[in-house]
């Protein structure tokens, strides 16, 4: 069969697996896991010493040393096909299907990393901002909410996309816990056509458009949100 | 009024405030001078508690705090909300406009209309030069801009008491003047100021009292006529320094 009736045959199915799973699985993984990411950041630089914020820095920090510490592949495995396997009574503790165990993963995963970056960020905000907030009279949180975080969100948009960019490929993963994402359709038609260099490369095209699509999305973001900063300058 | 009683602290290293006690007048200006490194930026820090003393006593009219005790974020708010300080490198911030900047304390922290701060900002900006740089981001001005829009974001906040640390310090001298002129015409309106210098001139024209700060003590504490001219010869060697002579 020709390359192009590879293509032409494979294509609609590797784009509805696009739409329906790759997509999806990236955009609700990274806005779950960039809302838990600022959470573990917030809660990692807290400088309260109630025992209950402090009990949560414990937590916050063992969660990151988790999941930065093992390979995104394995907590998927642990997740959907580990998790079932506690039992009491001979009943599963904990049932999940592919989907919300994928979306599970892929959120806390991304949350580790991105929380490292927020965190990095708003370390990276000069103490005299602090000052200038603190003697108009602004509490803690608003010094963070107003002042703080926007510019903190300025200095993480490169690395935050970064890590996107990186889910969107690792997506490709899913397919490992039955997910019929992109990668998962392209291996089936590896084995249908007897052509793995087409069907990969065609697949490996794909990622490489949505990527690009992000880049662009990034420059954009960057642009938009660099208004007040001289071409050139760092502050 | 204002004051400070035995206001102690040690960063650690032998340096800080020993025992300052000093009383800033209402609607008078007191300039703080003394040498680099002498405590002038700690003692102005303490007044708006961006430094944690370890011991002393804090009065603001009927403010009265133990300052060998931890206090209450309220507590520290209450006292905030009366001051407005200056800061030698501006502190601007940079993610909002010159009119974001002006009304962002009174919007978020006095909850003042939008409109009204607005409003406010519009005037503020006219007096101190600039009422055509509302919309432009500070990184955008230059140093002797930033530094007055930073005294119209003090000012937007209408403080009982208004802090200068050092506020040209960091300027050259034809953008400084731009600055001196607006804060002169607060001190000509009667505010309560309170303002560490290094220019002699400028502290001799506008001080009505005057605090000598040396070592992390109060080296002297009265009229500014005196001070200039009949100093101690301690004072004389402070004023002598910043002279120069070829
Ligand atoms: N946070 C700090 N930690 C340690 N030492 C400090 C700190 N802040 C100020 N100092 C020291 O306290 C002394 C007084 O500092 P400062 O008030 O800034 O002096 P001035 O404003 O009169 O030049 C200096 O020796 C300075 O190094
Ligand atoms: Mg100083």
């Amino acid at each position: 069969m020709s390359t192009w009736t590879i293509i032409e045959k494979s294509l609609p199915s590797l784009l509805v697996a696009m739409l329906k799973y790759t997509i999806p699985l990236t955009l609700i993984s990274f806005a779950l896991g960039l809302i838990l990411a600022v959470l573990v950041a917030l809660i990692r630089i807290s400088e309260s010493h109630n025992p209950l914020m402090r009990g949560l820095k414990g937590l916050a920090w063992f969660y990151v040393w988790i999941f930065r510490g093992t390979p995104l592949l394995v907590q998927l495995f642990i997740v959907f096909f580990g998790l079932p396997a506690l039992k009491v009574n001979g009943h599963a503790l904990i049932e999940l299907n592919a989907w919300t165990a994928g979306i599970l993963t892929f959120s806390l995963n991304t949350g580790a990393y991105a929380s490292e970056t927020i965190r990095a960020s708003i370390q990276s905000i000069p103490q005299p901002q602090w000052e200038a907030a603190y003697a108009l009279g602004m509490t803690r949180p608003k010094v963070l909410w107003r002042i703080i975080l926007p510019q903190a969100a300025r200095v993480s948009l490169p690395p935050l996309s970064n890590s996107f960019i990186s889910l969107v490929k690792d997506t490709s993963l899913a397919s490992g816990i039955t997910i019929i994402e992109m990668f998962q359709v392209s291996q089936q038609f590896a084995a249908l056509y007897y052509n793995p260099l087409v069907s990969y490369s065609l697949v490996a095209f794909l990622y490489l458009m949505l990527s690009t699509l992000l880049t662009v999305l990034q420059s954009y973001l960057e642009r938009r949100t660099s208004r007040y900063v001289r071409v050139g300058q760092q502050f | 009024m204002l004051s400070v009683d035995h206001l102690t602290k040690d960063f650690g290293n032998g340096r800080g405030l020993h025992d300052v006690s000093v009383q800033f007048p209402a609607e008078q200006t007191t300039v703080i001078v003394g040498p680099s490194g002498s405590g002038k930026t700690t003692l102005l820090r303490h007044l708006d508690f961006l430094e944690t003393a370890d011991a002393g006593r804090y009065r603001f009219d009927d403010l009265d705090y133990d300052l060998s005790q931890p206090l209450t974020k309220q507590e520290v708010l209450a006292a905030r909300q009366k001051l407005g300080i200056v800061f030698q490198s501006y502190n601007l911030f940079p993610h909002l406009t010159v009119l974001g900047n002006i009304i962002e304390g009174p919007v978020h922290v006095r909850h003042m209309a939008k409109a009204e701060a607005v409003t406010q900002a519009t005037t503020l900006l006219a007096q101190v030069g600039l009422a055509d740089k509302a919309s432009a981001y500070p990184d955008e001005l230059s140093g002797g801009q930033q530094q007055r829009i930073a005294i119209a974001r003090m000012m937007a906040m209408q403080p009982e008491y208004m802090l200068f640390d050092e506020p040209t310090s960091a300027l050259d001298p034809e953008l400084e003047v731009e600055v001196l002129r607006v804060i002169q015409q607060l001190a000509t309106a009667h505010n309560s100021l309170i303002i560490v210098t290094h220019n002699m001139a400028f502290a001799e024209s506008v001080a009505d009292h005057i605090v000598f700060v040396e070592d992390g003590t109060i080296g002297y504490d009265g009229d500014p006529h005196t001070f200039f001219a009949q100093p101690t010869d301690r004072i004389r060697r402070f004023l002598a320094a910043g002279t120069f002579t070829a």
